[in-house]
């Protein structure tokens, strides 16, 4: 480290090296792995129209073999077609983030700020800001080639805008240009932020804006020019943020502090902490995410008067609506907010009341997070061509009321499960429910593979009863000791378990009354009731209050 | 509460701490009187904050015993919890929270939340209601995370580095009138400091951490009279500093050397004289002095 460019190099690889790693392992999975998988699958990557090719397989499938089979190929086939394409996206993603050169600020809980550190080093402005636009502009562009030249990406006409260098380089200048010049206004910030994702990765003038000539040179120097200005200003404390007036700041300025009206007990103000800490931001992600996409192409649709939406658009945006809550719910289960644990570990709270709070945020905020894309769904006939989707809908017609209600636990349970590693205060733990995620990812691949082979397949079929009962036995019997720790150690208390017994026997019975009505006949029913059993968390939510305790008192 | 109980607010016995290959504590055993102010005084990473968390019940004894009115704060933290006030080094606030939603969220905790004298706090703090937290600067931050220690009237106030992010005034005017007010109303103030004329001044006990141990402990005018400041005069220059047994450390130079030592004066005033020096002054030392004292034989 004899010049401040190689420290910054090394800054940059200390603090990033593990993602670094994973995004050179994906580069090279993908290249090396990626075409044997396609070959396997009978998938031709470099048919000029990939997707169709996808659907029409599907198809093939539909016509034959057990629902799970089609289910898990169906799925494969969405990997084979889309996983080049959203691989190479979030990576660049992350180059993007990692060059804007931010990190967590515990003072001000503010997870983008430029460290101020590197403003006391005998280094100038311009070193900086040349060092970090270069050297993000050189990552973009030799991830990209990567991505381009070594991977094959399917021919997929959505993804097709997502293959122009210059728009990521654009992306990339941009961002450093919001993120360094709003530094004192991080709301202000965040919102552009998502902005610019969405016009990039999402909005209908996505395709406008990566092949016009005329936009992406103009946003290119605008974002270098805002990069370099903010770096400059922040640098000497100015472009400081303003108070905003608050509305009523006149009557909250003189009110005095009139007794606020106490909660009924420590229980109610645990659950109002947990929804303010965590749930209601989730939801709030999840309902902007959802319903600022609805409302722009909506404002398309009727205003300027665009559209309609095509019929695979249509059938892609209901995926998108139906993915989201799932992956931010899982994507607070790998990385939760865990900067107030200290704080309230010293409360005086049993585990067990902690941990009741937060499963009943979670739960809320998994019911608004579907509230709101349920009326996103409802929305979307007045945004285009309906007919594939409602025919996929209308061969699902009976099975709705279950698949959403699987759905909706599905997300909350993402959450809930993960406590119990996230609680733990280990870092290797907090991150098994990412390792679990990858093992579940790999499972459905074996799986496929398997189900490509309907003699393979039916072997596997007679199986899993076997399988699934004996995953069950497991099951309570973890949960039976580790409820009867939390009892012995007066972790958790008797009417907290009865409690949670009680809504897991009402999650098990919402899920398996409809299933069974519609199901009882078939031959998967079996191994479909015990999945149910399986999915909803029991022995994990009685580890919790364990993992609290190991953390709480270490 | 019953001040006049004779089991100790805290009572640590035998407490042994390693973290990986560090010994943090290393045979601690002190006791914190009902009633009393005990100041805990040692270096940067002497144990501390490492002591205060086995109060707390946030870290639980690998050996020893740690009992909290008699209680074991890991077996039972919801009843310790609830008779401690506890102002954390870190001042970890929630940076999301109000100063209103603090006190609203804390007052359902405890029984005894007295929302008045939250109040009349708050106004000495200077606080205002709808400022978040995060918008605090450190010093009202600190208030902020005592107010809520304060405001249900603690058994006991358990304090890591109060004084830290506060200015000179408000560490003189608020914090050690409130650690009197406390004590004087009977309650115990168990509060950890490296500010040693701070502990001089409001500290009814003391004990001493170096390097994981207790050094020294006891009621802060009994360790001050025991210690001595003497300043030695010898007959010639002493090329280094001269062995005189039983001194805690001597600094000086030429035929004049100062010693502060500990235990009977005239011991080391024995000592002294075997060594060749004659006493020509003495005095107590500050609590700083003798701290510096014991840092030398713990580091040396």
């Amino acid at each position: 480290m004899n010049t401040p460019a190689t420290a910054l190099a090394w800054e940059l690889w200390r603090r990033h090296r593990l993602r670094l790693i994973a995004i050179v392992g994906l580069v090279l999975a993908f290249a090396l792995v990626y075409p044997a998988l396609c070959t396997l699958a009978g998938f031709n990557p470099g048919s000029p129209d990939a997707l169709e090719e996808m659907v029409k397989r599907a198809g093939l499938i539909n016509n034959a073999g057990q629902w799970l089979q089609q289910v898990v190929q169906v799925l494969y086939l969405l990997f084979l077609t889309c996983g080049p394409a959203v691989g190479m996206v979030l990576t660049l993603l992350f180059v993007t983030w990692m060059f804007t050169f931010t990190e967590f600020d515990p003072r001000n809980k503010d997870p983008m700020t430029f460290p101020a550190r590197l403003f006391t080093l005998p280094v100038s402005t311009p070193f900086l800001f040349g060092w970090l636009f270069l050297g993000g502009m050189t990552a973009i562009i030799v991830l990209y080639g990567c991505w381009v030249y070594w991977v094959p990406q399917p021919h997929v006409d959505i993804f097709g805008v997502y293959q122009n260098c210059f728009g990521w380089m654009t992306l990339l200048a941009l961002a450093q240009g919001i993120v360094w010049a709003l530094a004192a206004w991080p709301t202000t910030r965040m919102v552009l932020l998502m902005a610019l994702l969405f016009c990039f990765l999402g909005s209908p003038a996505q395709r406008d804006i990566f092949e016009s000539p005329f936009v992406l040179p103009p946003l290119f120097v605008l974002g270098t020019a805002l990069a370099w200005a903010g770096l400059h200003k922040m640098r000497h404390g100015q472009w400081q943020g303003w108070p905003w007036p608050w509305p009523f700041a006149w009557w909250s300025g003189r009110a005095k502090m009139r007794g606020p009206k106490r909660f009924a007990s420590p229980a109610q103000a645990q659950l109002w902490f947990e929804w303010r800490r965590f749930a209601r931001r989730l939801s709030f992600y999840a309902a902007g995410l959802v319903l600022v996409p609805v409302a722009i192409h909506l404002l398309v649709r009727f205003v300027a008067g665009l559209g309609p939406m095509q019929d695979d658009t249509v059938l892609g945006f209901v995926v998108y609506l139906l993915f989201m809550p799932p992956a931010l719910f899982f994507c607070f289960a790998v990385a939760p907010p865990q900067t107030d644990l200290p704080f309230v570990m010293n409360r005086p709270l049993s585990n067990g009341g902690m941990m009741m709070a937060t499963l009943k945020a979670e739960g809320i905020g998994a019911l608004f997070s579907w509230l709101v894309v349920l009326a996103a769904l409802c929305a979307m006939p007045l945004l285009g061509v309906f007919q594939e989707v409602d025919q996929f809908s209308s061969a699902l017609a009976q099975h709705r009321a279950i698949i959403l209600l699987g759905v909706m636990i599905l997300s909350w349970r993402l959450i809930a499960v993960s406590l119990g590693f996230t609680w733990s205060g280990k870092r290797w733990l907090a991150r098994m429910p990412f390792w679990l995620m990858l093992m579940a990812y790999l499972g459905g691949v074996t799986l496929a593979m398997l189900a490509a082979d309907d003699a393979t397949w039916n072997s596997f079929w007679r199986l899993v009863p076997g399988l699934l009962v004996c995953l069950v036995v497991v099951k309570f019997l973890l949960a039976f000791l580790a409820f009867r720790l939390c009892l012995k150690r007066g972790l958790l208390a008797p009417s907290a378990l009865q409690a949670w017994l009680a809504v897991w026997a009402l999650l098990a019975a919402t899920l398996f009354i409809p299933a069974a009505i519609l199901f009882h006949d078939q031959p998967g029913f079996l191994p479909l009731s015990l999945g149910i059993i399986l999915l909803t968390p029991l022995a994990r939510i009685g580890f919790c209050p364990i993992a609290l305790a190991w953390n709480r008192h270490a | 509460m019953n001040p006049t109980d004779a089991s100790p607010a805290v009572e640590i016995t035998g407490l042994n701490r390693r973290f990986g290959a560090t010994l943090a504590l290393n045979q601690v055993s002190l006791q914190v009187r009902r009633g009393r102010v005990f100041g805990l005084v040692g270096a940067n990473g002497a144990g501390k904050t490492t002591l205060i968390k086995h109060v707390l019940g946030r870290l639980k004894a690998q050996s020893g015993v740690v009992r909290v009115f008699g209680l074991d704060p890991v077996a039972d933290p919801v009843a310790v919890l609830g008779r401690i006030g506890y102002l954390s080094e870190n001042r970890d606030l929630p940076a999301w929270m109000r100063v209103d939603e603090l006190l609203r969220y804390t007052a359902a905790f405890y029984p005894k939340w007295d929302m008045a004298y939250a109040e009349e706090l708050r106004r000495q703090f200077g606080l205002a209601p709808r400022a978040k937290i995060r918008t605090l600067s450190r010093g009202e931050n600190a208030k902020a995370g005592l107010l809520i220690a304060l405001a249900y009237r603690p058994e006991l106030l358990l304090l890591d580095e109060p004084s830290s992010g506060l200015d000179p005034v408000v560490r003189r005017d608020i914090l050690e009138a409130i650690i009197r007010t406390v004590a004087d109303e009977g309650r115990t103030v168990f509060f950890s400091s490296h500010l040693l004329e701070e502990v001089e001044r409001v500290a009814d006990d003391l004990a001493m951490m170096f390097n994981g141990r207790v050094v020294l402990a006891g009621a802060l005018d009994d360790v001050k009279e025991n210690h001595h400041r003497l300043v030695l005069r010898f007959d010639s220059p002493q090329p280094s500093a001269p062995k005189v047994p039983g001194v805690l450390s001597i600094t000086g130079g030429g035929r004049e050397w100062t010693a502060i030592c500990n235990g009977k004066r005239e011991e080391a005033v024995a000592a002294a004289a075997r060594a060749g020096g004659r006493v020509v002054a003495e005095d107590s030392p500050s609590l700083d002095e003798i701290f510096v004292a014991w840092a030398g034989t713990k580091t040396e």
